[in-house]
């Protein structure tokens, strides 16, 4: 078998205990960062979201692999030219103001870093000009907002209507999602999507971004 | 409460090792409290505080625990359906599904939940006699201001419940604007203490973390001496431990640490441990209610509080996770209604409930009605002597022409649980009254009883006060 078979492999079973020293192994054996990027640690990734896609897998499979691949680019970063070769692009998450459930939230952050993407979490109850400030200082291609109740749904609606005031509507997609949330209230709030759970939010995500 | 059948989850070794799991975790980690107020009057009443992190010492558990009410009585606002614990009967009580934001009308479509449903449920809820009490749903932000859902729906459901409401509040400031409108309804906050027509819901956000919010529930209501149903909702796999028991525990904990702040700030404030117990379905990521193990660790709480404890026990009787009222629907109800039925519980709730108690639905809320009656029976048991033997009757042996016209049956032939929609027909007198379904005759109840408009239940000078109080509530909270 050969080493990067061996590192896909590896990213597969998420045993990110051994995939650093398999890593450097591949680098002390000449190979590129980006042959073992390309050849050996995404094909492993992306297998791992293929069965996710068909119910073969769990979660938690997606993330450790995602863990055991972030290991292993750990070792390749120094190696690269080009530094931000290892995310594809960067979203911004956040529970609205007023509302403190987060695990929905936290595991979009989780399945969209597994997909690729660079991703800063504002945590919950997170106030619009909070939003806006993010959106001004990470500049990402995705805004995701969280909402679990009936009385913070709106708080949705109004962060759009300041992306629109402060003129920064155009440079950001939005994305919501949460318990009371569906297709019609995104359309009706002028969102640019609706992700009914974890694993679509990723896929919206990716689709955008690509 | 305990019926004749009886389901122990934990032997007794099991059940003393997490009743000192729990008290492990209260006085060594702690709680965190986001509410100044209430820590510095734990710390005053013997808690150790650093902070927001408090710790409750065995020695300060077994006090406040003291003080927990062994008996009390939750109020109806009729007067008609008061709800004494423990049941004098050993029966639990049934309350509806709390805080839904969809409503499936008997026109099958779902939408958000408005002020008219709200009533038209609060009604329905009056006509069910196997249901208990009942629970504010989420009225939509499109029909009353979104900063006072919680205030505006709790009125309408003052206005047309005969019987005890449980209030789920959603935000700091409300809280007591809610308690205010509940004393309105009674005459003041006096009157509400002594008749409690309404009762809350605290929930910790695991693990073992309070919020202003829910810290300013216990708070306040620990003050005014309205009852609480401390209420933990964890999902194992996501912000519990992926094992049911693991999940179990931090339920128990969280309602354990509510239970002695309530009863620190205000001694002998009525409580109900509720633990309404989720989890993560690892290939979806959606929470849900009707996972097997979940349902066995529901068991493991209603055990520790009830019989670890002697303090009474709350958790979910009926619900699903299927969107609709379908086979998957009727499949997990039964079986998690059939399992607590035979728990120690004294409260079951979620009639109505669908879609992880996401949905509520007027036809489901008549079956349920159904399906609870069904379970109270259960919970009855069998009891074995000579008379129910009917020993003496086999013995004489004059039975040739068989037990119809006995005296025995004539004395226990009502006896035997009757569903009042089930079909118990045969196949000819079936099919000549129209081959009925079960849905069918649902509907045909609700159009029964909605045949009557609604109707508010209070008297002119209550709805006056509730209206005053709520206009109080409306400058006071909305921006």
């Amino acid at each position: 078998m050969s080493i990067l078979q061996e590192l896909t492999d590896l990213v597969i079973a998420g045993n990110y205990m051994n995939i650093k020293a398999k890593t450097q192994e591949a680098v002390d054996q000449g190979l590129s960062a980006k042959e073992i990027l390309d050849g050996g640690l995404m094909p492993g990734i992306n297998l791992i979201g293929e069965r996710f896609a068909r119910n073969e897998v769990f979660v938690p499979n997606v993330l450790m692999a995602a863990k055991a691949m972030n290991e292993g680019v750990e070792i390749i970063k120094p190696l690269m030219l080009d530094g931000s070769v290892t995310t594809i692009g960067k979203v911004v998450v956040g529970t609205v103001k007023g509302d403190l459930h987060d695990i929905g939230k936290n595991l979009v952050a989780l399945m969209m870093r597994s997909a690729g993407l660079e991703v800063i979490d504002l945590g919950s109850d997170v106030s619009t000009e909070k939003f806006i400030a993010a959106i001004k200082e990470h500049k990402p291609a995705i805004i995701g907002m969280a909402a679990l109740l009936t009385t913070t749904m709106y708080e949705q609606k109004n962060v759009i209507e300041a992306l629109q005031k402060e003129g920064i509507r155009d440079q950001v997609k939005v994305m919501v999602g949460g318990a009371p949330i569906n297709q019609a209230w995104a359309d009706k709030i002028g969102a640019d999507c609706f992700a009914a759970d974890a694993a679509e939010a990723a896929r919206l995500a990716k689709a955008i971004v690509a | 409460m305990r019926g004749r059948i009886k389901f122990d989850v934990m032997n007794a070794q099991e059940l003393e090792l997490m009743k000192n799991r729990v008290e492990d975790l209260l006085s060594i980690r702690g709680i965190e409290v986001d509410h100044p107020e209430l820590v510095a009057e734990l710390e005053a009443g013997g808690a150790e505080v650093n902070g927001h992190n408090v710790k409750f010492s065995k020695a300060l558990i077994k006090k406040a625990l003291a003080s927990v009410p062994a008996e009390f009585t939750l109020k109806s606002p009729s007067g008609e359906r008061d709800l004494k614990f423990p049941n004098p009967t050993g029966d639990f009580y049934v309350r509806t599904n709390t805080g839904a934001m969809n409503y499936l009308d008997v026109k099958n479509d779902s939408h958000y939940i408005t002020l008219d449903e709200v009533a038209e449920w609060t009604q329905l809820i009056n006509s069910m006699e196997n249901i208990d009490y009942c629970t504010l749903p989420s009225t939509s932000g499109e029909e009353v201001p979104v900063d006072a859902i919680d205030v505006y729906t709790l009125a309408q459901v003052l206005k047309h419940s005969k019987k005890h409401i449980w209030i789920q509040p959603y935000e700091t400031d409300n809280v007591q604007q809610l308690i205010n409108i509940a004393a309105a309804a009674v005459g003041g906050h006096d009157a509400l203490r002594k008749n409690p027509i309404v009762s809350f819901i605290s929930c910790g956000v695991p693990v073992l973390t309070w919020k202003r919010m829910d810290a300013e529930v216990l708070y306040r209501c620990a003050k005014a001496g309205v009852p609480v149903q401390p209420c933990s909702l964890p999902t194992a796999g996501a912000n519990t431990p992926v094992t049911a028991q693991g999940t179990a525990l931090v339920a128990c904990a969280e309602v354990m640490a509510m239970i002695i702040m309530i009863q620190l700030i205000g001694p002998g404030t009525p409580v109900i441990a509720t633990t309404l117990l989720f989890s993560m379905d690892m290939m979806t990521t959606y929470t849900l209610q009707s996972n097997t193990e979940i349902t066995m660790a529901r068991l493991i709480c209603m055990q520790l509080f009830e019989q670890g404890y002697n303090i009474r026990a709350h958790s979910y009787g009926t619900g699903t996770d299927s969107l609709i009222i379908d086979e998957q629907n009727f499949i997990e109800r039964t079986s998690l209604i059939h399992m607590m039925a035979m728990s120690d519980a004294s409260v079951l709730g979620g009639a109505g409930q669908l879609e992880t108690a996401k949905t509520i639905s007027p036809l489901q809320l008549i079956i349920d009605n159904e399906i609870f009656g069904t379970a109270h029976r259960l919970r009855q048991g069998l009891a074995v002597d000579d008379e129910t033997l009917a020993f003496k009757e086999l013995m004489d042996g004059d039975d040739k022409a068989g037990f119809i016209l006995s005296e025995h049956t004539m004395r226990h032939f009502t006896e035997p649980h009757r569903p009042r929609l089930f079909n118990r027909d045969g196949m000819a007198k079936w099919e000549q009254q129209g081959k009925k379904t079960l849905l069918d005759l649902a509907m045909e109840r609700y159009e029964e009883l909605l045949k009557a408009p609604v109707k508010v239940q209070l008297k002119d000078e209550q709805i006056k006060a509730i209206d005053e109080a709520l206009t109080v509530a409306h400058k006071a909270l909305v921006k």
